[in-house]
């Protein structure tokens, strides 16, 4: 059947097809990359686009599941901004950008910049295993984590250790401490992943406005700032990205490692919507969360491309 | 001392990334009977202690449903991936900019917003509870950043090579399967490393469209074990190695790929 | 433009699918059948799912080895997930097509209401459950007619085997302590924290990362309150409140103690199991907890292991069944009903008891002198004597769990006072029941 398909002819000479290597087809075959872009998107439809829109739509419901619904209106929408423990998980997703992202980007520019211009033989092992938390499951990640913040655990073993026992306690379960703990598994995460984002991105930046700079007589830290830093613009951008949607809709590592507690100082809206659906029997109302939480995602990475993209 | 306090950053990090792990396997070899051992090689490992976790837990079965997924998301999901990538580096309809659109949308979309409706949605199509239920969805959320991997991959060979082909006259097949497929052999691989990674490490989906807990992916599998011996630390760490040992090996042996494929992906 | 209609088309498809109330289509199955059943099993060839938690389903798992060697003809396919998973997942398993033919109820919930779940009444009639178990135990399974209020109506789960919650305590550190009489009051019990204080030992133990506390907080409570008063909370039952001096005291309590340093100080991030793991190392003179444990700390604390029910001239205790409830999906219900009623026999009762569950049976408890479970035995039956046996507040409603939990969490860690924890308590039972 492929076979029938219409023959592509020589390339129009149009900007388009100029700019892209693959030819671009004859007028009668316009519609053919449509037939070889449909399974993907009917997929895409099926499994993504129509589940979602199914949420958005149990979300004007009052329905626990099982039995009839009745419609909600928007009250489900009042009750996620509303009720503490739905607003909680909301501003922890926020605050969890801090750790995923604000820290990470920080830290990685730091240690590319310091070490882009040191070779080292090691660097392939570093790589390597800096990289390692970008390809384990979440819940390994969490387990770990959960036995070291533990009340007998490394850490508090480690406080024990060099004299400051006072400090030791179940990080997890402390109201003050649980969310940082939480928190910097996503800076632990993320880190490694941005530095070489940036590393990758600063052996793109022209090296002559490194000379020049030096030339110029700049000090280091101005040419961290001045050529560095607006030479990253992009790739910043894009560790941004990535990391501030692993913020905000995070799950496996809350789920297994606090459930959301102590009280709900750690609640996210991934495990909200997973308790109000299982345990609670409101799936109106975790889809009303589910659908603020995509609606915040998308507006956030339209947001930070439109930023990354300027001047 | 300016070469020196990079590599040390560069050591440190390392370590910071290194040294859970290390613990935790210090903690896998110790005695069950020491249920919350702290930091401490222990004085006679106990290796028998995967075994343990290994029937206990049958990992065995686990590590197949998740073998079972990632084997049935890849192929799909690569052939769908492929077709639309080509389908979009050749595409001059004026729809290329919403379906764009439509596509990165997907990239943003948390699991959660659909993980609820799937359900239903599934059961009533009869397919809650079998692979499928993980594997269809996952092929659907794979979409965008395959396409968008394809078509990059596409629209950056030489142009000389289609030319070539449709001096030869060949059809937009023929010139996918004989031209084109060649050179992306890869790209290809990257791909679908990632996309077994993905799959393999799912946990959420898993953890909601199938009930049968043995059916469940590794990760999954790990997550109802922290419930039931989440306090016997050397039994649960020996189960964490268990679960993360198929794919870190899988990294290790393919690393460039991973790495290559995470770092370029996002970057697009 | 074609793709865009093209989209339209499949968003306009997608929300026919969608355009009808979710759920309608899954009502629930029809009218309950009626009229006589069928006791015991034909030679008809049965199969039956039963499915529970690897905690209650450890006797279960005995009572259907014996019931299927009894009954050839008749196979039960076993299966458990996590105490939590399986709690999330039950409602909606029953709803689905794999719905099991009898399953754990740990609580009544939702499930009810839904219609998940068969109206035993016709089965508890046939086989005489009214005579072979207490009042006040098939009470928390009758369900009334609105689903959510519990004690009186139709019967939902059968029981089989029961805990209860009292006091653990470590016999040699109390004689260490100078505690020489168990307590017998909330006074004498607050003495006796006080003197396991004074010789530096933990007075109390509690894990509170999953809401323990509120263990300790219902004791309290209805031992002040009476047990009467408060199972009519836990009912559901109208005019009800969580807002009496019992409950208001028992939080007062709490915080107290955790001031006095009775409480360890890292009870919100210590689980019950890793709280029963360093009792039985010896961290704490006295712990409550359930009769579920007694089998690991008899083991590990051996002699010096004992048990009392909470302090109170009239003895109360937190307890339920284990439950087992028949799906009304189930095609083989009168089998399902037979293997319940199996539940109750000496063989059943043996085994419940074994596994650390106070049988229904009693004569199938026979605990040696000197055991946990031997005081436990004694426990029970002084309670039973005073008709104390209140159903867990958790089970108060579907999310009562949850809420103790975060509460109990808030009020040790500082984060909420008596006034606001019952008043958080008594707000979140109004949702269901107000």
């Amino acid at each position: 059947m492929a076979d029938t398909l219409v023959r592509t002819e020589r390339p129009a000479a149009s900007a388009e097809a100029r700019r892209g290597a693959v030819a671009a087809p004859h007028r009668k075959g316009r519609f053919v990359p449509l037939l070889y872009v449909a399974p993907a998107l009917v997929f895409y439809a099926l499994f993504v686009i129509a589940p979602w829109l199914h949420s958005f739509w149990i979300s004007f419901w009052n329905w626990n599941g099982i039995g009839a619904a009745t419609w909600a209106g928007l009250s489900n929408y009042t009750a996620v901004f509303e009720e503490p423990a739905l607003r909680a998980a909301l501003t922890h997703a926020f605050g969890f950008i801090v750790f995923y992202t604000v820290v990470p980007v920080i830290l990685g520019l730091i240690l590319a910049a310091v070490t882009s211009a040191v070779p080292w033989r090691a660097m392939p092992v570093i790589r390597t295993i800096i990289f390692l938390p970008q390809i384990l499951p979440l819940v390994a990640v969490g387990v770990v984590w959960k036995w070291i913040y533990g009340e007998d655990g490394p850490l508090n073993q480690m406080l024990r250790a060099v004299g400051l026992g006072s400090l030791a306690r179940a990080w997890l379960g402390d109201f003050t401490y649980a969310f940082p703990a939480v928190g910097l598994i996503g800076t632990w995460v993320s880190t490694g992943l941005c530095f070489l984002l940036l590393l990758a991105g600063i052996g793109k930046i022209e090296p002559s406005l490194y000379e020049a700079a030096r030339l110029d007589g700049c000090g280091r830290l101005r040419e961290f700032w001045h050529i560095t830093v607006p030479g990253l613009r992009k790739e910043i951008g894009v560790a941004c990205n990535v990391t501030v949607i692993s913020a905000l809709a995070g799950f496996d590592v809350v789920y297994v490692m606090t459930g959301g507690g102590p009280g709900y100082s750690t609640m996210v809206p991934g495990v909200q919507v997973y308790q109000l659906v299982f345990t609670a029997g409101r799936v109106g109302t975790a889809c009303a969360l589910a659908t603020v939480l995509s609606l915040i995602t998308c507006a956030a990475m339209y947001g930070l491309n439109r930023l990354s993209r300027e001047r | 001392m300016t070469k020196q306090l990079p590599r040390l950053a560069l050591t440190v990090a390392a370590a910071a990334v290194l040294f859970p792990f290390l613990a935790l396997f210090t903690a896998a070899l110790q005695p069950q009977s020491n249920l919350s051992p702290g930091l401490s090689w222990p004085s006679d490992p106990q290796w028998g202690n995967f075994a343990t976790a290994w029937t206990t837990a049958g990992f065995g079965s686990l590590l197949k449903s998740s073998a079972v997924i990632a084997l049935g998301v890849v192929p799909i999901a690569l052939v769908l991936a492929t077709l639309a990538g080509y389908g979009l580096a050749t595409m001059r309809l004026k729809a290329k900019g919403p379906l764009f659109a439509l596509l990165m949308l997907g990239l943003a979309l948390p699991y959660e917003a659909i993980v609820i409706p799937l359900y239903y949605d599934l059961d009533s199509a009869g397919l809650l509870n079998t692979y499928w239920a993980v594997i269809l969805p996952l092929v659907g959320l794979f979409m965008p950043f395959g396409v968008f991997w394809m078509r990059t991959h596409f629209e950056s060979l030489p142009k000389e090579l289609l030319e070539a082909a449709a001096v030869d006259g060949a059809n937009s097949w023929r010139t996918l399967t004989r031209v084109l497929l060649p050179t992306a052999v890869p790209a290809l691989t990257t791909l679908g490393l990632l996309y077994f990674m993905w799959a393999w490490n799912q946990f959420l989906l898993a953890l909601v469209l199938i009930q049968d807990p043995a059916m469940r992916t590794a990760p999954s599998g790990l997550g109802k074990f922290v419930q039931q011996y989440g306090k016997n630390i050397p039994l649960l760490s020996a189960g964490t190695f268990i679960v993360i040992a198929p794919i870190v090996l899988v990294y290790l042996l393919f690393q460039r790929h991973f790495i290559k494929g995470i770092l370029q992906g996002a970057v697009k | 433009m074609k793709i865009s209609r093209v989209l339209a088309g499949a968003v306009l498809v997608a929300l026919c699918g969608t355009a009808c109330a979710p759920g309608a289509s899954k009502e629930a199955s029809g009218a309950e059948p009626s009229g006589p059943v069928k006791k015991g099993v034909t030679d008809e060839k049965v199969t039956l799912k039963l499915v529970s938690t690897p905690e209650s389903g450890a006797a279960v798992k005995s009572v259907i080895k014996a019931f299927e060697v009894k009954y050839p003809q008749v196979t039960i396919e076993y299966e458990d997930n996590s105490v939590d998973d399986y709690n999330k997942a039950l409602n909606l398993s029953l709803a689905s097509d794999q719905a099991p033919d009898i399953a754990l109820l740990n609580s009544v919930g939702t499930t009810v209401k839904d219609g998940l779940v068969l109206d035993l009444s016709r089965y508890a009639k046939a086989y005489d459950w009214d005579k072979t178990y207490p009042s006040t135990q098939l009470n928390q399974w009758r369900v009334a007619e609105d689903g959510s209020t519990l004690g009186t109506g139709g019967l939902y789960a059968a029981p089989a085997g029961f805990s209860l919650v009292g006091v653990y305590y470590n016999k040699a550190k109390a004689a260490k302590a100078g505690i020489t009489t168990p307590p017998a009051t909330l006074e004498e019990f607050e003495d006796a924290l006080a003197k396991a204080k004074k010789a530096g030992e933990l007075p109390l133990q509690l894990g509170n990362q999953q809401g323990h506390a509120s263990f300790a907080i219902q004791l309290i409570g209805q031992s002040a309150d009476g047990a009467e008063k408060a199972a009519q909370w836990t009912f559901g039952q109208k005019g009800a409140t969580f807002d009496t001096p019992g409950n208001r005291t028992a939080a007062d309590r709490l915080t107290a103690w955790k001031k006095k340093g009775y409480l360890p100080g890292s009870a919100n991030g210590t689980d019950l199991q890793t709280a029963v793991d360093k009792f039985t190392k010896g961290r704490g003179v006295y712990f409550v907890d359930g009769n579920w444990d007694a089998e690991k700390i008899g083991d590990k604390l051996g002699k010096d292991a004992g048990f009392i029910a909470f302090p109170s001239p009239k003895a109360t205790a937190i307890g339920t069944s284990v439950a087992y409830a028949i799906s009304s999906k189930s095609k083989n219900a009168d089998a399902a009903a037979f293997f319940l009623d199996f539940l109750h026999s000496p063989e059943a009762s043996a085994a419940e008891f074994r596994a650390g569950f106070m049988p229904a049976d009693l004569t199938a408890a026979k605990p040696q002198d000197g055991t946990v479970m031997k005081d436990i035995v004694t426990a029970w039956g002084r309670v039973n004597e005073d008709n104390g046996l209140v159903g867990f507040n958790n089970n108060a409603t579907a999310t009562m769990n949850d809420k103790l939990t975060a509460t109990t969490q808030e009020l040790l860690a500082n984060r909420t006072d008596t006034d606001g924890f019952v008043k958080a308590i008594q707000d979140e039972w109004t949702k269901t029941h107000g």
